[in-house]
């Protein structure tokens, strides 16, 4: 039995009766292969590939030896990137949120780091046979939290005025009432200088380690990486998503996720990761659903690029 | 031979891509000049895929 | 002549054989509207994914900091960057292709959001290769990306910052998920064939069964 209903040209088509054409699947298969395999040797060839090195702690302690101090101390007095973070690193703060959701605070602290601890002073306590660094920890772990982040907090500021200069890498600050903090930061940069401090946060005092979290985390708190980046327009709000070291092309289909923190609004929302990521998720059901939703699914049927891909058959009706 | 060919191989390129970019900059808009062509490429190739005649598009209708 | 026996293994044997018989698996002949450029762009993509595969493995098998070191693993680096370049570029004019064609047309919805998804893990797998490149690049995109990744709370399970979990999920997991994905997309792709071109007049009403 046949009957009548409306049909839905953005959903439906009627099945092929028309003529068929000779096409050798396989055949295509192989050329594409070989194409592909021709331009990607090709595009080796002429370009390459970039790999700038990687940038260590001994480097940022000895190239902005005033940059990596102010940093210490602000993991110290809780300021820094990471000692403020919030989950899953820590409880300092709640994270992005919105609507007053925020997915990092319910799913909580699962990859634990304890700034001042794990980037400073844990590091500095491993220093063999000074009794200078070993006093310093001592004497700042038996201190009142209060006192801790006055110290550290006094060195901060120290540390960031304009006239701080370093001395054959020595940072050298005007006196105030720092505690033991002045030592422990010295210490640390010497350490790091050294190269030591680089084995000690990735080893943690294991042999082995493939987890690069803490350095990267303490990389990323100073300025020092954040320069270096700049320079290749790396950063999130030069569309450094989708660039690449040196010259070569990005990662250019993150385009439009990038392009959201450039947006004004966003650009300065603190909780623009989040509005950013929730925009993205959003726009991305929406391609996975354009088949159900009208409008989107007749754009093909009005902008009629059909009829070009299909001039032959169109022209053969 | 081969060492000279592992030499080109080393710096891995035959036009060296190891420099800063430039940008195509217009306001908050910024694009490196190699996404650029990248696009760029990819429009023209969109364009030329629908345009250029397939080979036997239109010739052979099998059974008609 | 004793009947058929219907055990678990015949019965999924004939459900195969009657969604995809041999010969829509690997037809001969296609539709005569099935001409033109834009069609080779999913093949290409496909290539380009089997290069991306084979650069991969040789990358894996040498192991993650090899590159840096030798002249020959660079020089695969290279293959494996520009192969990843050439994929997406491919992938995205067989996107704006399909959509210009209203592919989903005609119960082929599926084999679109196939295709989503696909792009979707593919772009997924390309950040994870980013940062397992053990190189400053790396370094700089972990430590941007966590603030977003964070932010929806996936950072405790997910940590852009651990190079051995990425380096994991960018050679096991996503790349077994995106071949999966593309080879489901292509069987779809065969079952329901190729969409016909948009009827001259598409007003009226058409005949169904």
């Amino acid at each position: 039995m046949k009957r009548r209903k409306a049909f839905h040209p953005d959903r439906e088509v009627n099945p092929w009766a028309g003529p068929t054409r000779p096409y050798d699947i396989a055949k295509e298969v192989v050329i594409c292969v070989v194409v592909m395999a021709v331009l990607t040797v090709a595009l080796a060839v002429l370009f390459g590939s970039p790999d700038d090195r990687a940038v260590t702690l001994k480097q940022w302690a000895t190239e902005t030896p005033i940059d990596f101090a102010a940093t210490a101390a602000a993991e110290l007095d809780g300021s820094a990137g990471t000692a403020s973070y919030g989950p899953p690193y820590n409880s300092a703060s709640t994270g992005p949120s919105i609507l007053g959701i925020s997915p990092a605070k319910i799913v909580g602290v699962h990859v634990r780091v304890n700034a001042a601890k794990d980037f400073v002073l844990s590091p500095v306590a491993t220093l063999p046979q000074n009794p200078a660094a070993t006093l310093a920890i001592s004497t700042f772990e038996q201190a009142t939290l209060r006192q801790q982040q006055q110290w550290a907090a006094a060195y901060t500021k120290a540390v960031t005025a304009k006239q701080v200069q370093a001395v054959d890498g020595r940072v050298i600050v005007a006196k105030g009432n720092f505690g033991p903090v002045g030592v422990i930061v010295d210490q640390l940069v010497s350490m790091a200088q050294s190269g030591a401090l680089d084995s000690t946060m990735l080893t943690q005092e294991r042999f082995f380690s493939t987890d690069s979290t803490k350095p990267l985390l303490f990389l990323s708190d100073g300025s020092y990486l954040a320069n270096r980046a700049a320079i290749d327009h790396l950063q999130g709000d030069q569309w450094g998503m989708m660039n690449e070291t040196g010259s070569w092309p990005g990662q250019a289909w993150l385009w439009l996720y990038t392009m959201w923190y450039q947006v004004p609004g966003l650009s300065t929302s603190d909780n623009a990761d989040l509005q950013v990521w929730a925009i993205m998720m959003g726009l991305t059901l929406v391609l996975l659903f354009v088949p159900f939703i009208p409008g989107l699914r007749s754009i093909p049927r009005w902008t009629r690029v059909y009829r070009l891909i299909w001039r032959a058959h169109y022209k053969a009706q | 031979m081969s060492a000279i060919v592992l030499e080109v191989l080393r710096y891995s390129s035959v036009i060296p891509l190891d420099h800063p970019n430039s940008f195509l900059t217009w306001g908050w808009f910024s694009l490196s000049y190699s996404n650029a062509i990248v696009v760029g490429l990819m429009g023209l190739t969109f364009l030329g895929a629908i345009l250029i005649p397939f080979p036997h598009g239109s010739n052979n209708r099998g059974g008609k | 002549m004793t009947a058929p026996t219907k055990n678990w293994t015949g019965a999924l044997r004939e459900a195969g054989l009657r969604s995809l018989p041999p010969e829509r698996l690997l037809p001969e002949t296609q539709p005569s509207y099935v001409a033109s450029w834009i069609y080779v762009f999913g093949a290409l993509t496909m290539a380009a994914l089997g290069i991306i595969t084979a650069t991969g493995l040789v990358l894996a098998v040498m192991g993650p900091t090899w590159w840096h070191h030798s002249a020959t693993g660079h020089f695969v680096n290279s293959l494996h960057l520009w192969s990843v370049e050439l994929f997406f570029f491919a992938m995205v004019v067989h996107l704006w292709g399909k959509f210009f064609m209203a592919a989903w047309r005609g119960n082929r919805a599926l084999t679109w959001m196939t295709g989503v998804v696909c792009f979707m893990a593919s772009v997924g797998t390309a950040f994870t290769g980013y940062l397992s490149q053990t190189n400053f690049d790396a370094q700089w995109i972990a430590t941007q990306a966590k603030d977003g990744i964070n932010s929806t709370g996936a950072g405790a399970v997910f940590n852009v910052l651990n190079v051995g979990q990425m380096l994991m999920w960018h050679i096991t997991l996503l790349p077994l998920a995106v071949g999966a994905i593309a080879v489901l997309h292509v069987l779809l792709v065969r079952k329901r064939g190729v969409v016909p071109p948009f009827a001259d007049d598409m007003t009226k009403t058409e005949v169904a069964k």
